[in-house]
C-alpha cells in the first residue's frame, strides 16, 4: 500500500538531497571531473540507460546478487537453526563464524577470485559469505526467541519436531529472520561489487572502474554509482514487502 | 463436611455448549493420583514441591485446587497433564497410567498462549491441525467452538486486536477443540477484572453442564472455587500435601447471588482456616523494635 | 514568537537541527574545497611539488630517485614529494591540482582531456609504447598477422594494453574477434603463457617478457609503434598548476631528464639509486638490473636519437587521436595542442 503522503515525503527528501549536492558543487567550486553537478549526472544516467550501456552490466551484477543472496540465506537459515537448537554446535562453530565475519571481505575477495576464477562463481561465493553472518545470527536469535510457554503448549499437544518447527519456530522467528535479510540484501550488493573489483569482465563494479580509470567519464561513474544505490534500495524494499506479507499483523 | 443450599437457575447469555455431532457428551475421565511426590533441582539441592498427594477425581466432576503461593497447585496440573513425571507415585486417567502429554487433556493457562500470527479461528483449530484432522472436520468443529465461546464475530481477528477476556475465551475454545476427557485450568481467570471474572465463572458453569468434562481448576479465589467446584481441595504450603477436601453440595446451576448466603461464607471461613496465615503477613506494629522511641514519619 | 507556534511546538526550534546540519554540510564542503584547490604558496625558498608516480615503488622510477638523491631538484629550487597512489586516480587529481605533476599514459590523457579534465602532457618518459604482445619464440608467432586464431591472454578489455592490442591487430586488418581472447583479471597471463596455457599475452616490455627470458625461454615481442605511435607514459600537469608554477615545473622536467640521461648511459647508477630508495630491491639485484635495462630500451623512441629524451611526437599523438576516436573513446573532439605542451622541455 503506497500512501500519497509517503510518496510526497520520499520526493521531498530527494529534492533536498539533490539541492544539497548542487550546493556543495557550487559552494565548493568542484570541477565537473571531480564532483559533477546533479544535472550532468542525471543527463548521463538517462543517456547511458537509453543507449544500453549500463543495462548489460546491471544485469550481470543482479544475477550475482540474486544467486549469492539465495545461497547465503539458504546456508544461514540452516546454520542459524542449528546454532539456536544445539548448544554444542554453537560452542564449536561460533568462533569460526565470527572470525569469518571479522575478516574484511575486501581482503578475502582477491583470494576467492584466485581460487574460484574470474567468473560468476567467485562473486556468488563472496556475496554469500557477506550475507551469511547477519542472516544466521538473526535466525538464531529468532528461533531462540520463541516463547517457551508456546513450546510447552505444543508439547502438551504432542506436536512432532517438524510440526514445532513449521507451526511455531519459523513463524515466531520470521520477523527477526527478515530483519536480518534486510541487512543481508544490502550487503549482497556490496559483496557483488567487491567481487567484481577482484576481477571481472562485466558488472556495475567493473563499469565504475572503467568509467573512472579508462574512460575518464566521471558523470558516467556517478550514474553507475547511483544505479548501484538504486539496486540496493529496490532490493531492500522488496524484502520489506515480503516481510509485510509473511509477518502480517501480530 | 458438606454444605447444602439452594441455587436458582438463571438464564445467562454467553457461552453455550458446543454441539458435538457423534459425542453428545465427551467421555469424562476419572483421575487418580496416588502418593505423588515431585521435586525440582535448585542449585545443589532439590526443592520438594509435592510430598505424597492422594487424590481421586470422579469423571465429570469439577474439583477446585486452592492453596498458598508455591504450594504446588500448578505442579499437580502438570503431573496430570503428563508434562511432568513425578519422583514417586502413580497418576492414572481412567486406570491408564499417564506417560506423557495427552492431546485429549485440554489445558488452559493463566495467559492465553495464543499464537500471535494466527487468527482466532486458526488458533482454535491448531490442535486439530497437529492431530491431522481433515479440513472439513476442522471447519465444522471450529464453528461449533467459536459459537460455544461467543467469538464468531472475532474469528478473523488477531489476538493482539482482542481484549484479555476474549483472548481467554479463545484459549478455552482451543482447549476444548479435541473434545478432551479432562480439562485442566491453571488460574484461567486471574488476569481478568473482577466483573469479567464473575461472568466467566457463570459461563464456565454452563459449559461444564453441557460438555460434562472432568475439570480440575486451580484458583486463588475462594468464591470462584466454591462457585464452580463440586469439591474444593486445599493444599498445604510447600511441600504440598492435601490439607482439606471439602464437598460443595450447592445445587446446580448455581447463581452468584447465592454466594452471599451464610452457608457459603461458613465454607469460605473453613477454607481460610486450612489455608493458614501467609509467610509474608505484615506485622501489626509497623515500627521496628529498635526504633520504637522515634516517630518514623517525621523527617529523619 | 507566538505566531510561529503551532500545536506541535515552536517551528523555529524544530527547524534548528535541520538548519544546523545544512550549514555544517556547506561549511564542510567549502573547507574541503579550499584545501583541495591548492594551498597558498609557502614562504620557504624552494617551491614544493607533489608528484604522483602512479605505481608502487619500483626500479622504473630510478630517474626520480636519482634526481632526488643527487640533489638535482634541490639545486633547481624545488622540494619534491612523491605519491604512490594507483594510476587511475593520478589524472583527475593532477587536473584538479591536488597533485602538481603526475606520471600517466598518453592514451589516458586523450579521453581525459576530451572529458574536460584540464591536463597537459609535458614530457615523454617512454619513447616506445611499453605495452606489448609477447610469445615464446617456439610458438612460431613472428608478427601481428600470426596472432589470428591464437589464444591470447589479457588482464581485461580496458587500459593501455587493450588499446595497444586493437591498434596492433588493426594494422594487419584483424580485430580482437579474430583471436581467442582469455581474460586474466589477476594479471596472471604471464604465468599462463609460461605454462603453455595460452599462445601469447599482453604485458609490459620491462616486466613479463623479461621474466620469461630470465627463466630461459626465447621470447618474441611485438611492438605497436610501427603500426601507430601511441604515446606512452610521461609527465602531466594541470593547466592551472602550469600557469601558477611553470618555472618550477620546467626545472623539475630538466632535472628528471638529466637523471634519465645519466641512467641511460650507466644503468648501474640507476640501480643503486633505486636500491637506496627501496632497499627490498637489493634481494634480486640481477633481476632488477635486467628490468632496468629493458626499461631504458623502452625509454628510447624514434625521436630520442635526434631530440633527446622527453621529446614529444606530435604526429604520433595526432594519429593516436584519430585511432582512439575510431574506438569511440573521444566523446568531444580534441586537437594535439589541447593535449600536449612542449614548452616545458629543456632546450637542446
Amino acid at each position: 500500500m503506497i500512501r500519497a503522503s509517503s510518496v510526497a515525503s520520499v520526493g521531498l527528501a530527494f529534492v533536498v538531497f539533490v539541492g544539497l549536492w548542487k550546493a556543495v558543487v557550487v559552494v565548493g567550486g568542484y570541477p565537473p571531473f571531480i564532483l559533477p553537478p546533479p544535472e550532468d549526472v542525471a543527463i548521463r544516467f538517462v543517456e547511458a540507460w537509453a543507449g544500453g550501456l549500463i543495462a548489460p552490466h546491471a544485469g550481470t551484477t543482479l544475477v550475482e546478487i540474486a544467486l549469492g543472496f539465495a545461497v547465503g540465506v539458504g546456508l544461514a537459515l540452516a546454520a542459524g537453526y542449528l546454532l539456536a537448537r544445539s548448544p554444542l554446535a554453537e560452542r564449536l562453530l561460533s568462533p569460526y563464524i565470527v572470525a569469518a565475519q571479522a575478516t574484511p571481505i575486501l581482503a578475502l575477495a582477491p583470494l576467492l577470485a584466485l581460487w574460484f576464477g574470474p567468473g560468476l562463481t567467485s562473486k556468488v561465493v563472496i556475496c554469500s559469505l557477506i550475507v551469511f553472518f547477519p542472516v544466521a545470527v538473526s535466525t538464531m536469535v529468532g528461533i531462540r526467541s520463541v516463547d517457551a510457554r508456546l513450546l510447552e503448549l505444543a508439547r502438551s499437544l504432542r506436536a512432532t519436531r517438524r510440526q514445532v518447527l513449521w507451526t511455531l519456530e519459523v513463524p515466531a522467528a520470521l520477523p527477526s529472520i527478515l530483519g536480518g535479510m534486510r541487512v543481508g540484501v544490502t550487503l549482497a550488493v556490496v559483496g557483488a561489487i567487491v567481487g567484481e573489483w577482484a576481477g571481472a569482465e562485466r558488472g556495475l563494479g567493473v563499469l565504475v572502474n572503467l568509467a573512472r580509470g579508462s574512460l575518464f567519464d566521471i558523470p558516467l561513474m556517478f550514474a553507475t554509482l547511483i544505479t548501484i544505490a538504486l539496486v540496493g534500495v529496490v532490493l531492500y524494499t522488496l524484502v520489506v514487502l515480503v516481510e509485510r506479507r509473511l509477518v502480517g499483523v501480530r | 463436611m458438606t454444605i447444602s443450599g439452594v441455587g436458582t437457575p438463571r438464564p445467562t447469555a454467553g457461552m453455550s455448549a458446543p454441539g458435538s455431532s457423534a459425542s453428545a457428551a465427551a467421555p469424562a475421565a476419572r483421575i487418580g493420583l496416588r502418593d505423588v511426590a515431585v521435586s525440582f533441582p535448585h542449585g545443589p539441592d532439590r526443592i520438594e514441591a509435592l510430598d505424597g498427594i492422594d487424590l481421586e477425581i470422579a469423571g465429570g466432576s469439577v474439583v477446585a485446587l486452592i492453596g498458598p503461593n508455591g504450594c504446588g497447585k500448578s505442579t499437580v496440573l502438570r503431573v496430570i497433564a503428563g508434562l511432568l513425571a513425578p519422583d514417586r507415585g502413580t497418576v492414572e486417567l481412567d486406570d491408564d497410567p499417564v506417560t506423557g502429554p495427552d492431546p485429549r487433556v485440554g489445558l488452559v493457562f493463566q495467559e492465553p498462549r495464543l499464537l500471535p500470527w494466527r487468527s482466532v479461528a486458526d488458533n482454535v483449530t491448531y490442535p486439530m491441525e497437529l492431530a491431522g484432522w481433515p479440513s472439513a472436520r476442522r471447519d465444522r468443529r471450529r464453528r461449533e467452538l467459536l459459537h460455544a465461546v461467543g467469538l464468531e464475530s472475532a474469528a478473523a481477528a488477531r489476538p493482539s486486536q482482542l481484549s484479555g477476556g476474549m483472548r481467554q475465551r479463545a484459549s478455552i475454545a482451543r482447549a476444548l477443540a479435541l473434545e478432551p476427557r479432562v480439562l485442566l485450568m491453571d488460574e484461567p481467570f486471574s488476569a481478568l477484572d473482577a466483573l469479567t471474572r464473575e461472568r466467566f465463572n457463570v459461563e464456565m458453569q454452563k459449559l461444564h453442564a453441557r460438555t460434562g468434562t472432568t475439570i480440575v481448576l486451580v484458583t486463588h479465589s475462594i468464591a470462584e472455587a466454591i462457585f464452580l467446584g463440586d469439591r474444593v481441595v486445599v493444599l498445604t504450603p510447600r511441600p504440598g500435601r492435601v490439607a482439606a477436601d471439602l464437598r460443595i453440595d450447592l445445587l446446580r446451576p448455581r447463581a452468584w447471588e447465592a454466594m452471599d448466603e451464610a452457608v457459603v461464607s461458613t465454607t469460605a471461613k473453613a477454607i481460610r482456616t486450612y489455608l493458614g496465615p501467609a509467610d509474608d503477613t505484615l506485622p501489626d506494629d509497623l515500627t521496628p523494635p529498635d526504633r520504637r522511641d522515634h516517630d518514623l514519619w517525621v523527617g529523619e | 514568537m507566538s505566531k510561529l507556534m503551532n500545536s506541535e511546538g515552536p517551528v523555529i526550534h524544530r527547524l534548528r537541527p535541520v538548519a544546523a546540519l545544512v550549514a555544517a554540510a556547506l561549511v564542510g564542503a567549502s573547507a574541503l574545497a579550499a584545501c583541495s584547490l591548492g594551498a597558498s604558496p609557502s614562504p620557504s625558498a624552494r617551491t614544493p611539488l607533489v608528484v604522483g608516480l602512479g605505481f608502487i615503488p619500483n626500479v622504473q622510477f630510478a630517474p626520480y630517485y636519482l634526481a632526488q638523491q643527487e640533489g638535482y631538484y634541490r639545486d633547481a629550487g624545488i622540494d619534491v614529494t612523491f605519491d604512490h597512489r594507483t594510476d587511475q586516480d593520478v589524472v583527475p587529481l593532477v587536473g584538479q591540482g591536488a597533485m602538481d605533476l603526475g606520471n600517466a599514459d598518453g592514451t589516458s590523457v586523450i579521453p581525459a582531456v576530451s572529458n574536460g579534465i584540464p591536463v597537459r602532457y609535458i614530457a615523454t618518459i617512454y619513447g616506445s609504447f611499453p605495452s606489448v604482445v609477447f610469445a615464446k619464440a617456439s610458438s612460431g608467432i613472428e608478427s601481428a598477422a600470426d596472432l589470428e586464431g591464437k589464444k591470447l591472454g589479457i588482464p581485461g578489455q580496458f587500459g593501455s594494453s587493450w588499446i595497444m592490442l586493437q591498434a596492433l591487430l588493426g594494422s594487419t586488418g584483424l580485430t580482437p574477434d579474430d583471436l581467442d581472447i582469455l581474460p586474466y583479471p589477476d594479471f596472471g597471463q604471464g604465468a599462463a603463457l609460461a605454462q603453455g596455457a595460452i599462445d601469447a599475452a599482453t604485458g609490459f616490455a620491462n616486466n613479463e617478457p623479461v621474466q620469461l627470458e630470465l627463466s630461459g625461454e626465447e621470447v618474441v615481442v611485438l611492438h605497436v609503434d610501427d603500426a601507430i605511435a601511441l604515446p606512452g607514459p610521461g609527465l602531466i600537469a594541470g593547466t592551472a598548476t602550469l600557469a601558477a608554477k611553470g618555472d618550477a615545473i620546467r626545472a623539475f622536467v630538466a632535472a628528471t631528464l638529466r637523471a634519465v640521461d645519466e641512467i641511460a648511459a650507466d644503468p648501474e647508477v640507476g640501480l643503486d639509486a633505486a636500491i637506496a630508495a627501496v632497499p627490498e630491491l637489493a634481494e634480486s639485484r640481477d633481476t632488477q638490473l635486467a628490468i632496468l635495462e629493458a626499461t631504458i630500451e623502452t625509454w628510447r623512441g624514434p625521436l630520442t636519437a635526434t631530440q633527446g629524451f622527453g621529446a614529444i611526437d606530435r604526429e604520433g599523438w595526432a594519429d593516436s587521436v584519430t585511432f582512439m576516436s575510431g574506438l569511440g573513446l573521444v566523446p568531444n573532439a580534441v586537437e594535439v595542442d589541447d593535449l600536449v605542451d612542449d614548452g616545458y622541455l629543456p632546450t637542446r
